[in-house]
């Protein structure tokens, strides 16, 4: 079993391999035989590897393989091995299941482009920098993974590394991971100066770092420093607030790469990390109440831009940021299992929602414009079914799998505010009944403008042509003929909005009756084990959060239908507060002015005062008044024998006047 | 005589030779008031050398007179080669050494 | 016994005065001839490795225990002026071994790198080897005095690599460069020989220079200090910590690529080496005095020299300041004064000389296709050079200590120590991590992607189709160190192996409370 988990690691890293030296000379179809045989490969042995998990006994389900010793430096030892538990099997389910999905739909989507193989190569990489990331059993391999999978995110966002703005969405997410990989490195010299390990638990004998944790030191500044550090990696990587700003730039990518790496898998990387790291935020209950402060003001926040965007990528986006938001509210009720469990159904339907939009976007010839869009049920009837189904799922209604996810947590949110009786909870579960109003509000208005009413497009190409002449692009101009995607994108979409639909029954099922029935919850139970301050949310509470939250769906759809459901129109709108939302509350304005400039200030400054004229002028007035002397003392070199002749007798006179006066 | 005697001959003629050096602009003249100088000096080795009644003040006649005999060949062989090149030996010509 | 340290120190050096009667016009085995002597000191330098580990696993023991002499293997000791304590000494050591492998593993390199070299090609070749030569010799020197004449050796062939093959402003950056760094060594001449003179003092014994002598040593501190001080002149020149690096910008954008390649991959690390053999454990009190101000210091070329290399346009220039900023992150591991640190400072040392040589390698064949090292100049090549961009792509991520490359493995162990030893400044530290992924990540993509420019030379090249990709040979040269950049990454133990017994030792000499 545990060989099987090297394989999943290194087979996406052959395939990137191979493909990486050699893809340029590969006709499209050997790309996708590698590209696919890869992942495809790697989803088989992790379907195996978790099958063969749920034959073991539950006490025997943690495997740790320990692979070599990557440095041993003192009393800093690291043995580097590949952990297989339920929680790295669940996410690993995820990677490869979902990254395969999507690799089978790029064929189609990426079909004309030039860098096809290219293309490919990186979503390899990307499976396995997150494979490393999940199953890594240290903190250290898991920053390892952790960047590398932000390198796989900037190359594929940079794809098409001719368009500026592609490029600076790019480097922007780039730079804002790192503050995360800052933040992580940071959290793990403390975890190392506190506890002398980085391994998550012992591989090879001795303490792991969670068998070393004093229950006693729970809620010292240490801990919350910890827990704080390791947090703001995961809003870097899970674009929580304020590390948000790339996530929504990064739509310049690829679409496949915004559904598989900036919805299902990559951004919810943070919420692994807090699931995993969980015994550490365990001992910090300030710093848990501040992520779910955070994930609900994120939550809230990104819902309320969404409503406005007219791209429907960046409708996506922030919608992304804002159910992440919600995976992090459940995380900081200390409800892990609800995080993970909403991590996992918000990779169907938001992977969904992407391809779809992504199809959508094919089909009118990379038009991403809201405006220019419409009336498309009749042309696109697979996507409109599909896109519906995911879109009823993000929107909270039973029995899609979203309702299942958002409802416990929720409910988990009602229950810590009724039980511990704290104003902050219920302030907390609002801002989530609100959002999920919000988000069935965006994602019905969003549903309406694309695929209702009549279209709005002129008809033509409009899309931009690449600035780069010479590349074969696709993207023929004239007429328009709007067309279904190709069955080798329509299948994943199927099979998605299966998932969709279904994927949250494994949830529970208290609500009616069935409180034996939580198999998610069951299965992820060894991992969480030790939380002990999770409360059970009574069933009237149950009842409670989930009739609020499903009337405020339905309420949300209904404003939707009501403004939008004959088709979108948009008008120009001065109202300083809409123009407010609409820019994004000039976020990214006031931080570049803030901060970006003030940087690039000082080191423009710098380099003209301190290193010109204060060192390198400096060092020349130094070297002009060495000069200076020099240039008097050398007249008294005349070059007359007789001066010197001279100069030697007074000098002998000198001596012996001397000699002479002293006796 | 004294020995006062042969050590005012001998800074009297030492004299003449430095006045030699410092005012005669002839290279050939100059050379002869250093073999003064040179000579001045060997006086006053011998006469001391007498006085004391030891033999280190003639060996060291014998060295600079070797030495003098020395930098007399390298000195002319110089002020050949100068002459050769410009026609002319005046010292106050030559100051490529100047500052 | 075959004297392999004599070998392999002045291999290099006869190589170079061989050269020199090679007929001038036989370019190509005048070329040969040096790549040859560089290889075959490279294997030399191999073979010295594995010798070590041999030695070094069968007298484990004498390694690791507290004996002044028991750290260097290989000894080779000649009399030479014994009156005054000067002796012709050498001796390895797991610190020195990496590096002399290191040095010789760039020079190759950089001479296979430096066949494009059209003028005075022999004199260019001599000068190389002895460069080779003189930074070799400094890492293996034991005694004070040859140390010193080493120090002084390398500065000779540095002068005029970069006065008379270098860029427009070469004599200016010549001049400017052997100032700085003669002053900083002359102020060292004077603190060794008032070493050797306390040491005399203090021990009532002979006057000696030897290092294995002078540890025993146990000076004032006062005097340490002012020792200290003036052995860290020559060395904070060298590294070059902040206010005295004015010198290395003008030199590194002058001197042709591969002469930057050689002085900011191997010659910085002289420096750094510096004050590990010797201010370290010679100075041990004075150097804990002034571990505030050093480390203050690095703290600051961390930050300040990653702000100036955001706005830097010439690309030379920018990864100038960059490996300011990446030696800042050495000297803080060094100064952390525990076993992470100053094995994290070693493995940093030689993760940044394969790294920037790569870069500045690769900065050398751009600017030999377009004639130019402006950083507006270009954009979007990755187009027509997609190995190259590849190439650049890799190095650059290394530099910027991409988790899973070399650079990462040192930057982290370096910082882990100094987080152990000062929270504040390992924080400080590691705060680097931001700037320096945004100016190398700017270097990359300014270059490779985004818009292809209008107008300037790349431009007109890339109009007429002369704009040829990384040729096979060019990349051959690359690529021992992309395997290294990909394999330390991987598995730095087997470096850290190497080093641990003799930096457990120099931390013996600082006190043995630091030791974990």
């Amino acid at each position: 079993m545990t060989n099987l988990m090297l394989l999943v690691l290194l087979l996406p890293l052959l395939g990137f391999a191979i493909l990486g030296v050699a893809g340029s000379t590969f006709s499209n179809r050997a790309v996708l035989t590698i590209a696919w045989g890869a992942c495809g490969l790697a989803f088989l042995f992790a379907t195996i590897s978790f099958f063969s998990m749920l034959g073991t006994p539950v006490a025997a389900r943690t495997s740790d393989q320990v692979l070599y010793t990557w440095v041993a430096s003192g009393d800093f030892q690291l043995s580097f091995g590949l952990l297989l538990d339920p929680l790295s099997a669940t996410m690993l389910m995820i990677v490869t299941g979902v990254g395969l999905l999507i690799h089978i739909y790029a064929a189609g989507y990426m079909q004309d482009d030039p860098g096809f193989w290219r293309f490919f190569s990186y979503m390899n990489f990307f499976i396995f920098a997150m494979v490393l990331l999940v199953s890594a059993d240290n903190f250290l391999f898991l920053l390892i993974g952790w960047g590398l999978v932000g390198l796989a995110s900037f190359l594929l966002i940079g794809f098409w590394y001719r368009r500026p703005k592609a490029v600076a969405a790019a480097k922007k997410a780039l730079v804002i991971n790192v503050i995360g990989d800052f933040g992580l490195m940071i959290a793990i010299f403390l975890i190392f100066k506190e506890y002398g390990v980085l391994n998550y638990n012992n591989n090879t004998g001795g303490n792991g770092v969670f068998s070393a944790l004093n229950p006693t030191s729970s809620g010292t500044l240490l801990q919350t420093v910890i827990a704080l550090c390791l947090f703001v990696a995961c809003a870097a990587k899970s674009a929580q607030l304020p590390l948000y700003m790339w996530l929504p730039d990064a739509m310049e990518g690829p679409t496949p790469v915004s559904a598989l790496i900036h919805a299902a898998t990559m951004v919810t990387a943070g919420v692994y990390l807090v699931a995993r790291a969980h015994p550490l935020f365990e001992l910090a209950p300030t710093a848990l109440t501040i992520i779910a402060l955070i994930g609900g003001l994120t939550a809230l926040f990104a819902a309320s831009i969404a409503i406005f965007q007219l791209d429907i990528k960046r409708v996506l986006a922030y919608s992304t940021i804002s159910q992440l938001g919600y995976m992090f509210m459940a995380e900081g009720v200390h409800n892990y299992s609800a995080g993970i469990f909403h991590l996992t159904t918000h990779a169907y339907f938001k992977a969904l929602l992407f391809l779809a939009a992504g199809a959508v976007i094919h089909a009118l010839d990379g038009e991403q414009d809201m405006r220019q869009m419409g009336g498309l049920r009749h042309k696109l009837k697979i996507t409109f079914w599909t896109f519906l189904l995911a879109a009823l799922a993000i929107s909270g209604i039973p029995p899609f799998s979203g309702f299942w996810s958002k409802d416990e947590i929720l409910s988990s949110l009602l229950a810590q505010a009724t039980i511990h009786n704290q104003p902050l909870s219920y302030v907390l579960w609002g801002t989530g009944i609100l959002t999920a109003g919000l988000t069935a509000f965006y994602m019905f208005r969003l549903f309406y403008g694309i695929f209702m009413g009549d279209y709005r497009g002129s008809g033509h190409s409009s899309h931009a042509q690449d600035d780069d002449d010479e590349e074969a692009s696709h993207h023929t101009a004239g007429r328009l003929r709007i067309h279904e995607a190709p069955p080798v994108m329509t299948v994943p979409l199927v099979i998605l909005a299966a998932l969709s639909c279904i994927g949250g029954l494994v949830g529970s099922f208290e609500l009616i009756g069935l409180a034996r029935w939580e198999p998610f919850t069951k299965f992820l139970a060894p991992v969480f084990a030790d939380v002990h301050t999770m409360v059970t949310a009574s069933l009237g509470v149950q009842w409670t959060s989930t009739a609020l939250s499903v009337g405020v769906g339905l309420l949300g759809i209904l404003a939707a239908w009501r403004l939008y459901g004959r088709g979108f129109q948009y008008k120009e709108n001065h109202n300083p507060l809409y123009q407010l939302v609409l820019h994004k509350y000039y976020i990214d304005e006031m931080l570049d002015a803030a901060i970006v400039q003030p940087i690039l200030w000082f080191g423009r400054t710098a380099s003209r005062l301190l290193e010109g004229d204060l060192l390198d002028a400096g060092g020349r007035a130094v070297a002009g008044g060495l000069r200076g002397t020099s240039a008097a003392l050398r007249r008294l070199q005349t070059g007359y024998v007789r001066n010197y002749a001279l100069a030697i007798l007074i000098g002998v006179v000198l001596i012996i006047l001397y000699y002479a006066v002293r006796g | 005589m004294p020995l006062s005697a042969y050590l005012i001959v001998s800074a009297i003629i030492f004299t003449i030779g430095v006045t030699g050096v410092l005012i005669r602009r002839n290279p050939l003249i100059i050379f002869m008031s250093i073999e003064l100088m040179l000579n001045a000096v060997n006086l006053s080795f011998v006469a001391i050398s007498s006085y004391l009644d030891s033999a280190d003040g003639q060996m060291f006649v014998f060295i600079v007179l070797t030495v003098a005999a020395a930098e007399v060949v390298v000195g002319l062989a110089i002020i050949v080669s100068i002459f050769r090149t410009r026609r002319d030996i005046d010292v106050d010509d030559m100051n490529l050494l100047r500052g | 016994m075959y004297p392999i340290l004599s070998i392999i120190t002045f291999l290099p050096l006869a190589g170079g005065i061989a050269i020199l009667f090679i007929p001038k016009n036989q370019l190509a085995a005048i070329r040969w001839t040096a790549f040859a002597v560089a290889g075959v000191n490279l294997l030399q330098a191999l073979g010295l490795i594995l010798a070590y580990t041999q030695a070094n696993v069968s007298s484990t023991s004498s390694v690791v225990s507290n004996a002044p002499n028991g750290t260097f293997l290989f000894n080779e000791r000649l009399a030479w002026i014994p009156q005054v304590g000067i002796n012709y000494s050498l001796g390895v050591d797991g610190i020195s071994l990496l590096l002399v492998a290191l040095t010789a593993l760039l020079t190759v390199v950089c001479i296979a790198a430096s066949f494009r070299i059209e003028q005075k090609v022999k004199n260019y070749m001599a000068f190389m080897l002895l460069l080779e030569s003189g930074i070799i010799g400094v890492f293996l020197s034991t005694n004070l005095f040859l140390f010193y004449i080493f120090w002084e050796v390398m500065l000779i062939p540095a002068y005029f690599l970069v006065g008379s093959w270098g860029g427009e402003r070469r004599i200016y950056a010549a001049f400017k460069f052997v100032l700085y760094t003669s002053l900083g060594s002359l102020i060292m001449l004077a603190g060794i020989i008032a070493l050797g003179y306390f040491h005399q003092q203090t021990s009532g014994g002979t006057y000696t220079l030897d290092l294995a002598t002078l540890l025993n040593s146990k000076l004032d501190p006062t005097v340490q200090l002012w020792l200290c001080l003036a052995f860290a002149a020559a060395f904070a020149v060298k590294i070059p910590f902040v206010p005295f690096h004015s010198w290395l910008p003008d030199a590194y954008s002058e001197a042709p690529a591969a002469v930057t390649a050689m002085l900011a991959g191997a010659m910085s690390k002289t420096g750094a080496y510096g004050f590990l053999r010797f201010c370290l454990p010679l100075f041990p009190s004075a150097i804990h005095t002034l571990s505030p101000l050093f480390n203050t210091l690095a703290v600051v070329g961390i930050l300040y020299c990653a702000l100036l290399a955001l706005v830097q346009t010439d690309l030379k220039r920018l990864l100038g300041y960059s490996s300011i900023s990446h030696l800042g992150v050495v000297m803080l591991g060094m100064f952390a004064f525990n076993t992470q640190g100053i094995e994290g400072s070693v493995l940093q040392m030689v993760n940044h000389g394969i790294t920037i040589v790569a870069l500045f390698l690769i900065v050398g064949y751009i600017e030999a296709r377009t004639g130019t090292r402006n950083i507006n100049d270009f954009g979007g090549q990755a187009k027509r050079l997609p190995i190259l961009a590849t190439v650049m792509l890799i190095a650059t991520l290394s530099s910027l200590g991409l988790p899973g490359l070399n650079n990462f493995a040192g930057e982290f162990l370096a910082l882990l120590g100094a987080f152990r030893s000062s929270a504040l400044f390992g924080v400080l530290g590691t705060a680097v991590v931001v700037p320096a992924a945004w100016y190398m990540i700017r270097f990359f993509l300014d270059v490779m992607e985004g818009p292809r420019p209008t107008e300037g030379p790349v431009a007109a090249l890339e109009r007429r189709g002369k704009l040829p990709d990384l040729r096979f040979a060019e990349f051959l040269t690359l690529s021992p160190l992309l395997l290294l950049i990909f394999y330390i990454g991987i598995q730095p133990a087997l470096l850290t192996y190497l080093m641990e017994p003799s930096v457990v030792n120099t931390l013996q000499n600082l006190g043995s409370a630091f030791i974990h």
